[in-house]
């Protein structure tokens, strides 16, 4: 009976301390923040996670805050460049709340924090951005584009400020769209569908040159190849000609019947087949058909 | 006497009876009273048990503060124990698993449920900015890309308790590096020529300022899934297209002509070589036949001249004759009168 008492005992100062606690006792959850107030004045800034002691309410509250980074995008946005461009341009930042105090106090919530943002990224994207070209972000010649310089002098001017005004630490920031006004775009088109037309000419007549020089190329490399051919035989039969000269020499002997020979020559070279061939009956060996032959000697 | 005495007991043994009945009861109501709370008790402690599935790892906050020191934070998959609410939460991480995301920011406007081909015909003559999404290159044309990327929770710590939505950040990093590399590209090398180095060099982009933000996240791989001109000028592009591919076929035709013009006058100039060849060495053949049988007859034609040249005379017209294809004779007659002869064909025995 005693034991049982006790635990009932036990029990229930168990559950009033308990409920006691939750009046005093609250936690900081890891990734956020909290500022205590004593009697609606600041009085501790609370950073790190863990369960901490407070007076009851009315005395003391606590305001928590998502103490993680947040990222928040600025509306896309008409700004000026200093050659007189309109772009279209959205900057993201990555944000966190550093000191709960001032945060609380100066800005309040969450959501008037990226208002109040908004405000810095605009301000300082339309006048860093006014000092700078068109060409500084969007160019081929890389040593003439300025865009990381340009999102870190954005980020600098957004982070003092944010610190120093709102307890808000920049982490990060970056510009996430250019684009252009929609009536540009039609502009662009008409530039991109001109070029590409010239592209398509210059690609046409290119190919129709090069084609013409590589056959002229050719037909000359023939003519010369044909050339050298002919120059050569005409060098070689020279050579057999020369040859043929030296093997006439012995005809000296006798030139009378070197002249016979060569008419016998050309005439089988001559009377070739087909030929109809007129002799007369008193040439042999037809002059037998005149009759008979005095053959005595 | 008893029964007077036991008259006014009589109650008070029901009451004692009564206390007694009701004493019992309490004293079961306690016991399972105490049961109960002890049952609760466990019950209460024993809901502390959570399990980790596999491709998952989980954090305990033990009064707000990551429980466990060093590796023992991160729960691993498995059966774990804390205490239960209100002291302590358990917060979950999809790690292990690999993420796919599709990102369409820099693509044009579709409208959902239409098929592709009907999406395919521009639907003004200008990009609208907050629907259609593209990129400006280098030489200030407009193209239209999508993207796919593949990524882990690497350090599932800084994921949920130091970002808010990495993903988001992710996402947006991932337009920027893409449109920083644009930035600096001519539109011919990202469309057609150089997609995959554009590719590489704006996942090296990303990867540096993942590095420098650490979202806890990896990035396995950055897929480009499509980069296209805008509609509206996609024409023109197919026919810069149609050109090269004319010019590349004009200028290989032009090739094949030339290997076959250079191969037919290398024969050609062979044939040429060979035959003057074949002429020398005939040249020099005949002239030394000739001059062979000059030899050979040179000494019967010292002797008998005139008989030599006759029977050489009608050796040849022997062999001349029978290919003729008429011979006609003519007689002239003493008179002066001609005869003609004809043979028409040669006689088969020649």
């Amino acid at each position: 009976m005693k034991n049982k008492n006790l635990l009932f005992i036990l029990t229930g100062f168990t559950v009033a301390g308990l409920l006691i606690l939750l009046q005093v006792l609250f936690i900081v959850r890891e990734g956020d923040a909290a500022v205590v107030t004593t009697f609606g004045k600041p009085t501790r800034d609370l950073t790190e996670a863990g369960p901490y002691f407070r007076w009851p309410w009315p005395i003391q509250r606590v305001y928590r805050f998502d103490q993680r980074t947040q990222c928040f995008e600025g509306p896309y946005e008409q700004i000026l460049t200093r050659d007189g461009k309109n772009l279209l341009i959205s900057l993201y930042v990555g944000w966190r709340i550093m000191e709960p105090t001032p945060f609380l106090e100066r800005v309040g919530s969450m959501e008037q924090a990226e208002r109040n943002l908004e405000g810095l990224l605009r301000n300082y994207t339309s006048a860093t951005l006014g000092q700078h070209p068109f060409s500084a972000l969007v160019n081929v010649h890389a040593e003439a584009l300025r865009f990381l310089s340009i999102e870190e002098e954005i980020k600098q001017a957004v982070q003092n400020e944010a610190e120093t005004r709102y307890g808000i630490h920049v982490e990060y920031l970056g510009i996430r769209r250019i684009g252009l006004p929609e009536s540009i775009t039609t502009r662009v088109f008409e530039r991109m569908r001109a070029e590409r037309t010239e592209l398509s000419e210059r690609y046409a007549s290119e190919g129709e040159s090069e084609a013409l020089r590589i056959r002229a190329e050719a037909d000359s490399e023939r003519e010369q190849t044909l050339a050298r051919a002919d120059a050569e035989a005409k060098r070689i039969r020279a050579e057999g000609e020369a040859m043929a000269a030296e093997a006439y020499r012995i005809f000296a002997e006798d030139p009378k019947l070197a002249v016979f020979l060569r008419k016998l020559d050309v005439m089988q070279d001559v009377l070739t087949n087909r030929t109809t061939l007129i002799l007369g009956t008193d040439s042999a060996p037809f002059d037998l058909l005149q009759g008979p032959l005095d053959l005595e000697p | 006497m008893t029964t007077p005495e036991q008259q006014p007991n009589s109650p008070a043994r029901a009451d004692d009876a009564g206390r007694q009945a009701l004493a019992d009861a309490l004293r079961v109501s306690f016991r399972l009273l105490t049961l109960a709370i002890i049952i609760l008790g466990i019950a209460y402690l024993l809901s502390g048990v959570f399990s980790v599935r596999e491709h998952e790892r989980a954090y305990v906050l033990l009064l707000g503060r990551i429980a466990g020191i060093a590796d023992d934070r991160i729960k691993e998959p498995g059966l774990h124990w804390t205490l239960p609410k209100p002291f302590s939460e358990i917060v979950r991480v999809p790690a292990e698993r690999i993420q796919n995301m599709e990102i369409n920011t820099q693509w044009f406007f579709e409208q959902p449920g239409l098929p592709p081909e009907e999406q395919a015909s521009p639907s003004g003559n200008a990009l609208t900015p907050d629907r259609d999404g593209y990129v400006l290159t280098g030489d200030a044309n407009i193209i239209h890309i999508r993207w796919g990327l593949r990524y882990t929770i690497r350090d599932p710590e800084r994921f949920i308790f130091y970002h808010d939505d990495p993903v988001m950040t992710l996402q947006k990093e991932m337009d920027r590096a893409a449109m920083l590399v644009a930035h600096r590209w001519p539109v011919d090398r990202l469309l057609r020529t150089d997609i995959e180095a554009y590719r590489a060099e704006v996942d090296q982009a990303l990867q540096a300022r993942m590095n420098e933000l650490a979202l806890g996240i990896h990035v396995h791989r950055l897929d480009l899934l499509a980069v296209v001109p805008p509609r509206q000028t996609a024409y023109a592009f197919d026919a810069v297209i149609e050109a090269e591919q004319d010019r590349s076929r004009n200028i290989s035709a032009a090739r094949a002509y030339a290997a076959r013009a250079r191969n037919e006058a290398q024969g050609e100039a062979s044939r040429i070589l060979s035959a003057s060849r074949a002429a020398r060495q005939r040249i020099i053949s005949e002239a030394s036949a000739d001059a062979d049988l000059f030899q050979s007859v040179l000494p019967v034609y010292r002797d008998h001249p005139a008989m030599l040249a006759e029977t050489l005379r009608q050796d040849r017209l022997r062999a001349i004759l029978p290919r003729a294809k008429q011979h006609i004779a003519i007689r002239k007659r003493d008179d002066g009168s001609q005869d003609v002869r004809i043979m028409i064909g040669p006689s088969p025995t020649h």
